[in-house]
């Protein structure tokens, strides 16, 4: 596998629907993308790393979502009670008590269902029978019944044991529970319970035993000899508070921690919520997926609306589809780097990067297609997404490293009218010697970054805004617009990578090295300290045994020789890399590094000779965030250069130096 | 085990001491009251201090008849006071070499950035100005302050080899860049070799930082009191240079042209991991100056380790480091057999006093 760094960059994709964002506009008109495909109505759960974000229920409803585990040996209570408060309701004459419930994880969850008067006196807890349900079962008592609709057929029948009832999971059913199954609760045997006068209806939760779920609670009705349902508490009135529809949470102990979350959500409405501890407990992945059919070519794009103005801050979602390969494989695409279209509730839309949502964004998201690409990691297919053949789950993944979320996400959609952004064109020019085929004229910030990603995943962040530099007016090739690199610093969860890359998919001539001798570029150092860059790019190759292509990591490593030339001082200098290419503080001017200077790295596989007739895919600039934190620099004109020109010094002088080089009238031969 | 020359300074060299003749024998001993002889584990060291004195980091060079050797030495008897002293060897019509008593031809500054040490100089002969007056001895060495560990190189100039040597300027002329490189080593280690026999000399210095490189620059010291080229340093190219180690890492070399071929004795890393932890073999190598800037790659001639050093029964030093080549008075060599003379800084561990720092010596070897 390749170096966890090599993410995929962007498609540079033309846009497959009538019309395209033109590029470095942040805004525009255009109306949210038409819903063709409702994925709302399912959402399951992740690939097992997924500890919290959990179904969605199919009913408004209130979550209740337990993180932890509690108890005596933790920091965390073990019992977490939820009262539902009630108007004066009369059970007297009730056959039994129905509740609108749901289990959002795999498997069956136990609560407790308690009864409380106005007198908060002679709580009646549910079966106070403390066999095992496999008893009950046998002695067929204390059933509770599951439908799917009020008054429909039984899809469920479980058992009480040890005083707590499993809820099937997943699922979404109204629960029945005879009131002939209520008794007193032991502690209060002798109070006298008001059947006639009942307030609340309290949800007991041990978190010991059911870390990672979430139950949610819906609608409550009690169900009369009649057979007719009445209902007395409504959801939608849901509210905190003590009045009728409203509810609280207390914990048992007086730890009182918060490790319960209590929600209310809309039906199908997904509460993104993560929290990131180092604990050993504490995965760092948290993902849900959407149904949806394998075969999708109708459509162009995803769309979903989030309201994330709970968090506090931006918000982190990849996301993710595989593509079918055979019969047993699959490729996966990854929108590692693409864009969106946001359309915020009663604003404005923009473009912008798709995976981080804006703080206080509120509104629509759609992700065209187009912008998924291979993540360099995985099974790789022929390089083409075939949207009729994949599998049938969208996903969504957060990385928990990056903050609590809090987000709320619902209306879950495919579109054919997902709209694409067009960022701005890097054309290739010619100095002499040399084709700078990254100019960097980029717009603005978003325009520069929708084409460099920053790696992420425990490394350290980067930041790149799009800046101009103003070169001497002898220097050609360089000057105008420029990206300014600017090194965060290393994070503290002990996963924590040291490195900065950021990364480019290379297109049209960045690709093309035939007859290259080696890469150059300009570069401001702005830094106080040298500063040093690991160049890489990755050379396409057939495949060893197999149709498709490979790629090859070459890398700037120890000793590699590179010049320096700076166009301020005049200072011409051959050095050679420490770890990375070494540039002296305050230098300004060209660097240029043979190609016969790249090396492999330790971890790839592939040992050809360098070529410069294989194409390159990919290019990465990786920066030490240990070494040299919150460090900056300007980089621009990124070309190849196919002349081997020479530093000049007073003893050993030269008439071709990289100006010399740059200034020539060489010609290349396929032009 | 390959043949060598006996060094002509061998015994001859013992007997003109203790004869007190022109060498620094008797007097020295005079001075040293506490004298001892430095046991000899191979083959005989120019001259012996005795085990008050250690000698090392040698710049030879040989202008016509006579021999002229700076080393640095403690200034006090079993100190740790680097200074460079001199001795001017000459040969003799039986071809030995004696050699005048120490001198002291720099010690550490009243203040300033070589206020604490200075050590491992490098001399050459042209011309230099200096305040109006005309040098004819061009020394780099590198210093210390009182305060600092870190080193750098500065220049001093003298106008006949045997000094007095007067210091170039309050500053070092390659200084080291603390904020830019981070705290370090510095940079020392310093090779000369002229380029013009008048003013214009190449420096070859070793930086230590993140990571050690050997690095040349082109100065013009023509008039001292206006130094160009400093800034401008090139790292030399490590491709065909050997260790026994995984990486190469180029320090404490020395350099000298022959015609059109550049000559380097470096030390062969890395050091020995039993005591005393130094070198315990100096690489000899050769690359064509004009691949200086270059993509090129040096030939090893040679690694000169103990087993070159045997002298019958005596076995071999057991560290070799911190060496020269023998030039002539511009750094240039005229070689005639595999590669150039070296004077090297040999010692062994002693084992009565369970330490080398005193043990130090210095010897030239002659390749078959």
């Amino acid at each position: 596998m390749k170096h966890k760094l090599q993410l995929a960059a962007l498609s540079v994709g033309l846009a497959v629907c009538a019309t395209a964002i033109p590029c470095g506009l942040r805004a525009t008109t255009a109306d949210a993308a038409e819903k063709k495909y409702d994925l709302g109505s399912v959402v399951t759960l992740g690939d097992g790393n997924s500890s919290r974000n959990l179904a969605a229920s199919p009913f408004d409803a209130v979550n209740l979502t337990c993180l932890y585990k509690g108890g005596a040996d933790t920091e965390y209570d073990q019992y977490v009670n939820f009262d539902f408060y009630l108007e004066k309701t009369d059970l007297s004459e009730a056959e039994s008590l129905v509740i609108q419930v749901g289990n959002s994880y795999w498997g069956p969850i136990s609560v407790n269902f308690k009864l409380s008067d106005a007198n908060n006196q002679g709580q009646r807890v549910i079966g106070n029978n403390w066999a095992s349900s496999d008893d009950n079962k046998a002695a067929g008592q204390f059933a509770v019944k599951f439908y799917d609709e009020l008054g429909g057929e039984v899809k469920d029948t479980t058992y009480v044991g040890g005083g707590f009832e499993p809820i099937p999971g997943p699922s979404g059913y109204y629960m029945e529970i005879p009131m002939s199954d209520f008794s007193a609760w032991e502690p209060e045997q002798g109070n006298t319970f008001d059947a006639g006068d009942v307030r609340r209806v309290v949800v007991e939760f041990d978190t010991l035993s059911n870390e990672y779920t979430k139950i949610n609670i819906g609608n409550m009705y009690y169900k009369t000899a009649a057979g007719t349902f009445e209902q007395i508490f409504d959801v939608t009135k849901a509210h905190e508070g003590q009045d009728a529809n409203g509810y609280q949470k207390w914990y048992k102990d007086e730890k009182r921690t918060s490790h319960v979350v209590l929600d209310v959500l809309s039906a199908n409405e997904l509460k993104a919520y993560s929290y990131f501890g180092n604990t050993s407990q504490n995965e760092q992945w948290a993902g849900f997926y959407m149904l949806m059919p394998m075969n999708i070519s109708e459509y162009n794009g995803i769309a979903y609306y989030v309201d994330n103005t709970k968090t506090g801050a931006t918000a982190f979602f990849n996301k993710y589809l595989y593509e079918r390969v055979g019969e047993a494989n699959t490729e996966p695409w990854y929108c590692d780097a693409g864009f969106a279209t946001y359309f915020p509730d009663g604003g404005e839309s923009f473009v912008g990067d798709a995976n981080t949502i804006p703080a206080g964004f509120k509104g629509t998201i759609v992700i065209p297609f187009t912008n998924l690409a291979y993540p360099g990691w995985g099974e790789k297919g022929n390089g083409v997404l075939n949207l009729e053949n994949v599998w049938w789950n969208f996903g969504f993944t957060t990385d928990t490293t990056r903050g609590l979320l809090d987000l709320v996400i619902k209306d879950f959609y495919l579109t054919d009218s997902a709209r694409e952004f067009v960022r701005s064109p890097q054309e290739a020019t010619w100095y002499g010697d040399t084709k700078i085929v990254l100019p960097f004229d980029y717009i603005d910030d978003f325009d520069l970054g929708s084409d460099w990603a920053t790696s992420w995943s425990d490394a350290v962040p980067a930041t790149l805004n799009q800046e101009t530099i103003t070169v001497p007016a002898t220097v050609k090739g360089a000057g105008g617009g420029a990206m300014k690199f600017t090194v965060g610093t290393k994070g503290t969860q002990p996963s924590a990578s040291d490195s900065t890359a950021v990364e480019h998919k290379p297109a049209g001539e960045q690709t093309d090295l035939k007859g290259a001798k080696g890469i150059t570029f300009y570069i401001k150092n702005t830094s106080s300290h040298q500063i040093g860059l690991v160049i890489g790019f990755d050379s396409t190759l057939p495949r060893i045994g197999g149709e498709g292509t490979d790629n090859q990591r070459w890398q700037t490593g120890m000793l590699a020789r590179y010049m320096l030339y700076d166009v301020n001082t005049g200072l011409q200098v051959v050095r050679n890399s420490k770890i990375g290419i070494y540039v002296p503080k305050g230098f300004e001017g060209w660097v240029r590094m043979d190609f016969s200077q790249f090396e492999n790295p330790d971890w790839e596989d592939r040992s050809e000779p360098f070529s410069n007739e294989n194409p390159i895919e990919y290019f990465v600039i990786n920066v030490s965030g240990e070494r040299h934190p919150n460090e900056s620099f300007l980089l621009d004109s990124i070309g190849y250069y196919y002349t081997d020109a020479e530093i000049s010094t007073t003893f050993h002088p030269s008439s071709y130096t990289i100006l010399d080089a740059m200034n020539s009238n060489y010609t290349h031969p396929e032009d | 085990m390959k043949k060598f020359l006996l060094s002509m300074l061998c015994a001859a060299t013992a007997v003109v001491m203790l004869a007190g003749c022109g060498g620094g024998g008797e007097k020295e001993k005079e001075k040293d009251k506490d004298f001892v002889p430095k046991p000899v584990d191979g083959i005989a060291p120019l001259f012996d201090e005795g085990l008050s004195y250690y000698n090392v980091s040698p710049s030879i060079l040989t202008e016509g008849e006579n021999m002229h050797v700076y080393y640095t030495v403690n200034e006090t008897a079993k100190g740790k006071d680097n200074a460079i002293a001199y001795r001017k060897g000459t040969k003799g019509t039986d071809g030995t070499w004696t050699y005048t008593e120490k001198k002291i031809v720099l010690s550490a500054a009243e203040s300033g950035w070589d206020s604490g040490t200075v050590s491992d100089c490098d001399v050459v002969k042209g011309s230099f100005a200096l305040n109006g007056e005309t040098y004819s001895y061009l020394m780099a060495y590198q210093g210390n302050s009182e305060e600092s560990e870190i080193f750098e190189i500065g220049l001093a100039a003298a106008k006949s080899a045997e000094g007095p040597f007067v210091r170039v300027g309050a500053a070092p002329v390659i200084s080291y860049d603390l904020e830019s490189f981070g705290e370090n080593w510095g940079c020392g280690q310093p090779s000369l070799v002229s380029y013009d026999k008048a003013g214009k000399v190449y420096l070859f210095f070793t930086i230590g930082e993140l990571a050690v490189q050997t690095y040349v620059c082109e100065l013009d010291c023509a008039d001292l009191g206006n130094i160009k080229g400093a800034q401008a340093y090139s790292s030399l190219t490590t491709e065909g240079l050997t260790e026994q180690q995984a990486y190469i890492t180029f320090n404490d070399a020395d350099f000298a042209i022959d015609g059109g071929t550049l000559y380097v004795v470096r030390d062969r890393n890395p050091v020995s991991s039993n005591a005393p932890n130094l070198n315990a073999a100096v690489q000899v190598a050769s690359m064509p100056v004009a691949d200086l800037y270059k993509n090129g790659e040096w030939t090893v001639l040679d690694d000169v380790n103990f087993l070159d050093l045997e002298d019958d029964d005596k076995g071999g030093w057991e560290r070799v480091y911190a060496a020269c080549i023998i030039s002539d008075e511009y750094g240039n060599v005229s070689v005639e057999g595999t590669m150039p003379g070296l004077g090297l800084t040999v010692t062994s561990w002693d084992i009565n006093t369970k330490e080398y720092l005193h043990y130090q010596t210095i010897v030239a070897y002659y390749a078959e």
